[in-house]
C-alpha cells in the first residue's frame, strides 16, 4: 500500500558526471518495499516544481532508502543542491515490482545508465541468486563506483557507448552490442532497466525465447494511477507505468506508443 | 478528519452538501485509488472522470509538461465507455455514503444526449454534462463557444435527463454573460467554471509543439486568477444561477476566494496529483477557518461583490 510520509537525507553524494546517490531515513515505517517499484518524491528547490518526480529504488534497508539519479531536469537540478537533514516528502512505495529470479540458472540484468538501480535492489534482496549485471552508460565518466558495491553473487560487467581514444570520442556500440560480442551465456530469465530504444532492442532479441521484464520510465503526473499521465498501449490494451507497472513482461508492450 | 462541522454545509440550488470539497474530473479516477488513501466520503461528493460513449485510448505519448506553477496535459479522455463505466464503477459509487456526481463528455450533440438517457434511473446526484469539449460537427470548436450549439446542446440534454445537471464550460468562454444566460435559460441546475485553459509548449531541440495534439490544457495555480475572474464574473451576471469554481484551487485559502467571489462548490484537480491528501487537508482547514471566525461558508457566498 503506497503511503505519504517524510525522510530525511543522510547523504547527497555526487558519484560521477551528473550521477548521485540519494540516502533517505524514512520517518515512518512503510509496507515492505520491493525491487522494481518506485518513489514519487518532493523536488521543491529554487527552481519551481510543482509534480512530484518518480525514483527507482537502489537499495531499502531498515528505515533507509537509496536512489541513484541523474540530473536531467529541475527537479533532479534542485535534487542535487539539497544537504544532508533536509527533510523531503514522499509516496512510498509505488507501483509493481520483478517477479522472483531463479534459483536454478542465471539471471541477466542489463541497465542503461541510472536504470541499473532497481537491477542492484534486485541482487540484494536475493543474495543467493546468481546474476550476470551488464551495465551500460552513454560516457565512460558516467560511471560510478557501483560495481565496487555488488555482492558475490553478481558478476560484472562495464561498458560504455562512447569511449575516449586518442583523445577523440568514438562510438562504442551499445551495451546489447557489447553483450553479443563479450557473452556466451544463456540466461533463464532477463530484467532490463534503462532506456526505452534500449529495453525494446533487448526484448526484440530474446523475444518467444526467454522471459523479459522491463522496468519502463515514463514522464508522470500523480504516480498512483489517476491522471494517465502515462498512459501507453499494450498487447492487453492500456495501461499506466506508474500504477500497472512500472514493470512488465517486455513482449507485452507495445514500443511505439511511449 | 474532524468531526462534521456543519458550518462547512453547503448548497449548490437544492442540493444540501456536507463541504463544499469535490474533486475535478480526471484527477481522481473513480475514487477507487483514493478510497486506500483516506475515506473518500469526507469529500463534498465524488466526481468520476469523465466518460464518453465509447471506449477511447486517449492521446499519445508524451501527455505531461510541467509549467511553472502549472500542468499542461494531453490525456484526451482516456476511458472505457458508458457501458464499462455503468457495470464497472456505477456499483462502486452507489455504495458510497457522500454525493455522487458523474462526469459526462460527447463529441456531437447526440452523444450527450445518449450519454444522458442512458444515467436516468441510476441512483447518482448529479451529472456534470462537459461542453468544454469539442465538438467535431463544428470542426473541433468547443461546445461552449458556440451559442447556437450550447443552447441546442444543452436544451436536449435537459429534455431527456431528470438528474441535477450541471454545465461545465471553458474559462475562455466567450461571451461568458451569453453562455450563462443560456444555462440558466435551459434549465439547467448549475455552472461549473471551468475546464483546463488551453496552452501549447514547444520542444526547442525537435523544433516542434512538445504535444503531439499540439494544443494541451493548463491546470494549477497559474490559472487561478482566470478561474477566479470567471467565477466573479458569473456571478455577476446571474447571482442566482450556483457556480462551481474550478481552475488553480490548492489551498483553503484559495477555496475562500472563489466562494467570497461567489462559487458555491469548489473542485480541486491539480493539487490532487501533487498530494492526494489535498481535499481532506483543505476541508480541516477550512473547518478551522469557520470555528476560529464563528461563521458558516454559506454566508460567504459572493459576499466580496
Amino acid at each position: 500500500m503506497i503511503e505519504k510520509t517524510n525522510s530525511t537525507i543522510l547523504s547527497n553524494e555526487k558519484l560521477a558526471s551528473s550521477i548521485y546517490l540519494l540516502k533517505l531515513k524514512l520517518k515512518e515505517q512503510v509496507s515492505e518495499i520491493l525491487p522494481g517499484q518506485f518513489i514519487q518524491l518532493a523536488c521543491t528547490g529554487n527552481e519551481v516544481t510543482l509534480l512530484k518526480r518518480p525514483f527507482s529504488i537502489m537499495n531499502a534497508y531498515n528505515d533507509t532508502i537509496d536512489i541513484l539519479y541523474k540530473v536531467v531536469g529541475k527537479g533532479t537540478l534542485n535534487l542535487s543542491q539539497m544537504k544532508a537533514s533536509r527533510e523531503l516528502e514522499l509516496l512510498i512505495p509505488c507501483g509493481n515490482y520483478f517477479s522472483t529470479p531463479t534459483s536454478s540458472g542465471v539471471n541477466l540484468l542489463i541497465g542503461g545508465g541510472v536504470g541499473i538501480a532497481p537491477l542492484f535492489f534486485l541482487t540484494k534482496k536475493f543474495p543467493d541468486c546468481h546474476f550476470d549485471l551488464w551495465y551500460g552508460t552513454s560516457r565512460k565518466n558516467e560511471r560510478g563506483p557501483i560495481d565496487n558495491w555488488t555482492g558475490s553473487n553478481v558478476k560484472f560487467h562495464f561498458h560504455s557507448d562512447w569511449n575516449t581514444v586518442s583523445n577523440v570520442e568514438e562510438f562504442q556500440g551499445t551495451i546489447l552490442d557489447a553483450y553479443k560480442e563479450n557473452s556466451t551465456l544463456t540466461p533463464s530469465k532477463i530484467y532490463t532497466c534503462g532506456p526505452t530504444i534500449m529495453m525494446n532492442k533487448i526484448t526484440e532479441n530474446w523475444k518467444n525465447k526467454i522471459p523479459i521484464e522491463v522496468s519502463l520510465e515514463a514522464r508522470m503526473a500523480c504516480g498512483f494511477g489517476v491522471c494517465l499521465g502515462c498512459s501507453f498501449k499494450t498487447t492487453s490494451g492500456q495501461k499506466t507505468v506508474c500504477s500497472d507497472g512500472p514493470v512488465f513482461n517486455g513482449e507485452t508492450v507495445v514500443w511505439e506508443s511511449l | 478528519m474532524d468531526s462534521i462541522n456543519t458550518k462547512l454545509e453547503s448548497r449548490l440550488g437544492s442540493m444540501v452538501m456536507s463541504n463544499p470539497i469535490v474533486p475535478a474530473s480526471g484527477t481522481f479516477g473513480n475514487g477507487k485509488k483514493f478510497q486506500s488513501f483516506y475515506d473518500i466520503n469526507v469529500l463534498g461528493a465524488v466526481l468520476s472522470k469523465s466518460v464518453t460513449l465509447e471506449s477511447r485510448t486517449g492521446n499519445p505519448q508524451p501527455r505531461i509538461f510541467e509549467t511553472p506553477f502549472g500542468i499542461m496535459n494531453s490525456v484526451g479522455l482516456e476511458n472505457k465507455g458508458i457501458d464499462w463505466f455503468k457495470k464497472e464503477i456505477l456499483p462502486f459509487l452507489t455504495t458510497l455514503k457522500t454525493k455522487k456526481w458523474v462526469s459526462i463528455s460527447g463529441f456531437t450533440t447526440q452523444e450527450f444526449v445518449d450519454l444522458a438517457e442512458s444515467l436516468n434511473g441510476f441512483p447518482i446526484d448529479a451529472i456534470e454534462v462537459n461542453v468544454s469539449c469539442p465538438n467535431i460537427h463544428a470542426g473541433g470548436v468547443q461546445f461552449c463557444q458556440n451559442q447556437n450549439t450550447l443552447k441546442e446542446t444543452l436544451h436536449k440534454v435537459r429534455k431527456c435527463s431528470n438528474s441535477f445537471l450541471i454545465a461545465k464550460i471553458a474559462l475562455e468562454t466567450n461571451p461568458l454573460d451569453e453562455a450563462i444566460r443560456i444555462i440558466s435559460d435551459e434549465g439547467f441546475d448549475a455552472v461549473c467554471l471551468g475546464n483546463t485553459v488551453r496552452g501549447l509548449a514547444i520542444d526547442v531541440v525537435n523544433k516542434k509543439p512538445f504535444f503531439k495534439k499540439t494544443i494541451a490544457g493548463l491546470s494549477g495555480p497559474a490559472i487561478k486568477p482566470i478561474a477566479l475572474r470567471a467565477v466573479w464574473e458569473a456571478y455577476s451576471f446571474n447571482p442566482n444561477l450556483p457556480i462551481i469554481g474550478c481552475g488553480g484551487i490548492m489551498t483553503s485559502s484559495d477555496v475562500l476566494e472563489f466562494i467570497m467571489a461567489g462559487a458555491s462548490i469548489c473542485e480541486i484537480g491539480t493539487a490532487n496529483l501533487i498530494d492526494p491528501f489535498a481535499m481532506p487537508n483543505i476541508i480541516n482547514s477550512l473547518s478551522a477557518y469557520c470555528s476560529q471566525n464563528a461563521i458558516s461558508l454559506r454566508e460567504l457566498v459572493g459576499i466580496a461583490h
